[in-house]
C-alpha cells in the first residue's frame, strides 16, 4: 500500500510531469491563463491519461510484446490516444454540451499533449509490476499535470494586471514564473515514502 | 514560390520555437547541451522534411474527414523510422535524447505544417517550407542549448572553456533553468525586434 | 455508414502500408542496432576501462554465471577480460548496488584482476543529484577504488585514513558514495566468492573467524556475566530478550551492556538473533548477527559492515528507522530489495535500544 502511495507522490510532485519531466509544455503555456478553464482542461486530460495508460499498456504487452512487433509502438500508442480523444470529444458532446464548449478547440488538443503519449511510453519503461501500479502512476502524473496548470493560471491571472517591463510581457514572464515554480518543486526532490 | 522568403520565414519571422512557440516540450527537455539541442532539431527537421513530403504527395489522395488520423499515421511512421536509424547509427546522441524521439509525433509544429501547408501545396514548396521551419527549430534550439551548456556547464559542444576552477550555476542544466533561460531569450528577441519594427506591440 | 467503412477501410489501408514500410526498416536497422548496443556495453574500450590490457570480453561458464546469479541478486553479469594476446587478464563484474542511491541503484562494471585487484570502474547507470552525487563520478573519488588489492570490504569514512579499503566520502553526498562503494562491494564479494583463485571467501568472515568481544565491544579487556536478578528482571519485562554480560575496559570499569535479543519484527523467513553492545550513552558500539536464516546473497547483506556501520557511534537515539535512504542520525538505508530484513535486524537493535534505555539505565 505504501508502494502504491510513494508512486503516486512520486508522479505527481518529486517528479512533476511539467516542472520536471517538461511534458505537457504546450497546454500549461497555452491554456494557463485562466484558472476554470485550466482545471477543466485538467480534468479532462487525467481523464485521458489515465484510461489511455492502461490501454496503451495492455495494447503492448498483449500485442506488441507478444507478436514481436515492438518498433510499431510509437503509431499504436498515438493511434489508441487519437481514438480514444474522439471518443471522449463525441461523448462529451452528448452528455455535458456546456463543458464540451468550454473546452472548446483544447479537447482535439489532448491527442497531441506529449504528456499522453510520454506517459504511456513511461509506464512501459518504468517496468511496473502491474496494471494497479500503472493507474496509480498514471493519476498521480494526471493529477501532477492539474496542479502545476491551475497554480500557474493562478499566477499568470496576477500577472495580467502588475507592471510587467515590456520586453517580457506575455510568454518570457510566463516562463521565468514556471522556472521559479520548477525551483520549489525541486524542494520535492527528497521526498520519499 | 519565393523560396528565399519562406526559408527566412521559418528561420526568423515565424520561427517555430521563439516565435509560434511550438514544440516546447522538447525545446526546454534536451537542451542541456549544444550537441543534444542540435541533435533534437537535425530529428525534428528530417521528421518534418519526410511527412511535409508525403503528406503533400498524397494531399489529393486522403479524404478530408480522416486526414488528421491520416496525417498522424504518415508522421508516426517516420518518426519511428527515424528512432531506428539514430538507435543504429548516433547511438550517443539516441541515448542522450531518449524519451523525446518517440515525443516527435506529437511536436505540434509537424502537424501544424501538414494541416496548414503541405496538405494545400505542391511537393517542393512544402519541402522548401518544412526545411525552413527545421532550421528555424535547430538554430533555436542550438542557441538555447549553448546559453544553458555555457552557463550549467562551462563548455560548449563539449569543449571546457573556462576549466577547473569555474563553478557553473547548476540550476541552468537543470528544469528551471530552462523555463528562464528561454523566456530571457524571447524577452531578447523581444527588444531586438522592436527596435527594427517600432510599430510592433506584443 | 458505407462511407464510415470506406474511411476506415482507407485508414486501414494507409496505416497497413505504413506498417509494412516499418517492418523493412526495421529488418535493416535491427542487426546494427543490436551490435551497437553489445559494443556499448562490450566494446574493446570498455574492456581496457576495466583492466589496463583489456581488448575484449568472453563468457564465463553458463552453469557458474548461473550459480553466482542465484546465490546474489544483485549481479547481472560476469564476464572474462581478454587482454591482446588471448591471456585471461581478469574478470568484470556488471552488478547493482546493495545500499540504493538517492536516485535508484547505481549500476557499475567492475574490473577485477585474477590477483583480486581491483582494476577499473565503468558507471553503466548512475541517477543520483547533479552536481552533488554525481561527484561519485569523479576520478578523484574512483581512483579511491583502483589498484586496492582488498583484505576487506571497503567502508566509507569521512576522511579517508591510509587504510586502503577505507573510501573517503564525497562531501555532502554520502548516500550516493555509500550506494556506490557497495556496488563495488558486492563485485568483490562476488570474486572472493566464486571466481577468486582460492575462492575461500574469505571477504565475509565467518562468525567464527573474528574476535567477537571486539567486534561488538571496540577496546573491551574483559566480559563478565551480569547478575542474575537484572537478568530476570530485564526477560520479565522482554519477550526478545536472551543474555546480558558486561563489557570492562582496561580500567577495569564497566564501559558497555552486551545485550543479546531476537528481533521484534520478523524477517523474511524468521527472527534473526544479534547480540549488541550498547555503550553508556547509548550508542551502539558494536553487533554480530547469531542467527539468520534470510536470503543468501540479499537479506544476508545485513551482516555486512557497510550496513551495519550505519548503527554504530551514535548517542541517545531511543529508536532507528528504517527508510529508502538515510537523511538523519536516527534513520537507516535499507539494503535495497532486502527491507523486509533490514526491518527486522533494525527491531533487534531497537529492543537492545529499549533495554538499556527503559531498564537498565533506571
Amino acid at each position: 500500500m505504501m508502494g502504491l502511495f510513494s508512486i503516486f507522490i512520486g508522479a505527481a510532485l518529486v517528479n512533476n510531469f511539467v516542472l520536471s519531466k517538461f511534458l505537457g509544455i504546450c497546454p500549461f503555456l497555452g491554456v494557463s491563463k485562466k484558472v476554470g478553464t485550466s482545471l477543466g482542461m485538467g480534468i479532462a486530460v487525467t481523464f485521458v491519461m489515465t484510461l489511455a495508460s492502461v490501454i496503451t499498456y495492455v495494447v503492448h504487452y498483449a500485442i506488441l510484446d507478444n507478436y514481436e512487433i515492438l518498433y510499431l509502438q510509437t503509431i499504436a500508442f498515438i493511434l489508441v490516444i487519437a481514438a480514444l480523444v474522439q471518443f471522449v470529444e463525441m461523448f462529451l458532446k452528448k452528455s455535458s454540451p456546456s463543458l464540451y464548449e468550454a473546452l472548446g478547440v483544447f479537447l482535439p488538443l489532448i491527442t497531441t499533449n506529449c504528456a499522453v503519449l510520454g506517459l504511456a511510453i513511461i509506464n512501459i519503461t518504468e517496468g511496473f509490476e502491474n496494471i494497479i501500479e500503472v493507474i496509480v502512476n498514471s493519476l498521480g502524473a494526471a493529477v501532477g499535470f492539474t496542479i502545476a496548470i491551475v497554480l500557474f493560471a493562478g499566477i499568470r491571472e496576477r500577472l495580467e494586471i502588475a507592471d510587467v517591463p515590456e520586453p517580457l510581457k506575455g510568454v518570457p514572464i510566463a516562463l521565468i514564473t514556471a522556472g521559479l515554480m520548477s525551483i520549489a518543486f525541486l524542494g520535492f526532490s527528497s521526498l520519499s515514502i | 514560390m519565393d523560396y528565399i522568403k519562406a526559408l527566412k520565414n521559418g528561420v526568423l519571422d515565424e520561427n517555430p520555437a521563439f516565435v509560434q512557440l511550438l514544440g516546447m516540450c522538447p525545446t526546454l527537455a534536451v537542451t542541456t547541451s549544444a550537441i543534444n539541442g542540435m541533435g533534437m532539431g537535425a530529428a525534428t527537421t528530417a521528421v518534418l522534411l519526410g511527412s511535409n513530403l508525403v503528406i503533400s504527395l498524397l494531399r489529393k489522395v486522403i479524404p478530408d474527414k480522416i486526414r488528421i488520423p491520416a496525417f498522424i499515421v504518415v508522421i508516426a511512421t517516420f518518426v519511428t523510422i527515424i528512432d531506428m536509424f539514430m538507435n543504429a547509427f548516433a547511438y550517443d546522441l539516441y541515448r542522450s535524447l531518449g524519451l523525446f524521439i518517440p515525443l516527435i509525433v506529437v511536436n505540434c509544429l509537424i502537424l501544424g505544417r501538414a494541416e496548414s501547408f503541405a496538405s494545400k501545396n505542391a511537393p517542393l514548396p512544402s519541402i522548401v517550407d518544412g526545411l525552413g521551419m527545421g532550421v528555424g527549430f535547430t538554430l533555436a534550439l542550438t542557441i538555447l542549448g549553448m546559453v544553458r551548456e555555457l552557463f550549467g556547464a562551462g563548455s560548449i559542444f563539449g569543449f571546457s572553456l573556462f576549466g577547473e576552477a569555474f563553478k557553473p550555476a547548476l540550476v541552468m542544466i537543470l528544469p528551471p533553468g530552462a523555463f528562464i533561460a528561454l523566456g530571457l531569450l524571447i524577452a531578447l528577441i523581444n527588444v531586438v525586434t522592436r527596435k527594427h519594427d517600432p510599430k510592433k506591440g506584443v | 455508414m458505407k462511407e464510415m467503412i470506406k474511411l476506415g477501410l482507407i485508414l486501414f489501408l494507409i496505416t497497413a502500408i505504413a506498417a509494412g514500410i516499418l517492418s523493412i526498416s526495421n529488418e535493416l536497422t535491427a542487426p546494427i542496432i543490436e551490435e551497437v548496443e553489445a559494443a556499448a556495453a562490450r566494446g574493446a574500450d570498455v574492456a581496457g576501462e576495466l583492466i589496463v590490457g583489456g581488448t575484449s570480453f568472453e563468457d564465463i561458464e553458463l552453469a557458474l554465471l548461473e550459480e553466482i546469479k542465484e546465490a546474489n541478486d544483485k549481479v547481472i553479469d560476469v564476464v572474462k577480460v581478454i587482454g591482446s594476446n588471448g591471456e585471461s587478464l581478469g574478470y568484470g563484474i556488471r552488478t547493482l548496488s546493495t545500499i540504493k542511491g538517492y536516485g535508484g541503484d547505481i549500476e557499475l562494471f567492475v574490473g577485477i584482476k585474477e590477483t583480486g585487484e581491483i582494476g577499473g570502474i565503468r558507471i553503466l547507470s548512475l541517477q543520483e543529484t547533479p552536481g552533488l552525487g554525481t561527484n561519485v563520478e569523479n576520478a578523484s573519488f574512483k581512483n579511491q577504488f583502483i589498484g586496492v588489492v582488498p583484505s576487506k570490504l571497503f567502508e566509507v569514512v569521512k576522511v579517508a585514513s591510509s587504510e586502503e579499503h577505507e573510501i573517503a566520502t564525497v562531501a555532502g553526498a554520502t548516500i550516493s558514495s555509500l550506494s556506490f562503494t557497495s556496488s563495488v562491494n558486492n563485485a568483490m564479494m562476488v570474486f572472493d566468492s566464486f571466481l577468486s583463485e582460492d575462492s575461500s571467501g574469505d571477504l565475509v568472515q565467518e562468525p567464527e573467524d573474528i574476535d567477537l568481544e571486539q567486534q561488538v565491544v571496540p577496546g573491551s579487556e574483559k566480559w563478565v556475566a551480569a547478575d542474575d536478578d537484572l537478568i530476570n528482571k530485564i526477560a520479565d519485562q522482554n519477550n526478545q530478550f536472551v543474555d546480558l554480560q558486561l563489557a570492562y575496559n582496561s580500567s577495569d570499569e564497566v564501559m558497555a551492556y552486551v545485550i543479546t535479543t531476537w528481533s521484534v519484527i520478523e524477517g523474511y523467513y524468521g527472527h534473526i538473533e544479534l547480540m549488541v553492545g550498547v555503550d553508556l550513552e547509548g550508542a551502539v558500539t558494536g553487533m554480530v548477527v547469531l542467527t539468520i536464516d534470510e536470503t543468501p546473497g540479499l537479506g544476508t547483506n545485513v551482516e555486512r559492515s557497510d550496513f551495519q556501520e550505519q548503527f554504530i557511534g551514535k548517542p541517545n537515539i531511543l529508536e532507528f528507522q528504517v527508510k529508502g535512504s538515510a537523511n538523519n542520525d536516527d534513520e537507516i538505508a535499507a539494503i535495497s530489495g532486502a527491507t523486509v530484513s533490514s526491518r527486522s535486524f533494525t527491531s533487534a537493535i531497537n529492543n537492545a535500544l529499549e533495554i538499556f534505555n527503559e531498564i537498565i539505565n533506571q
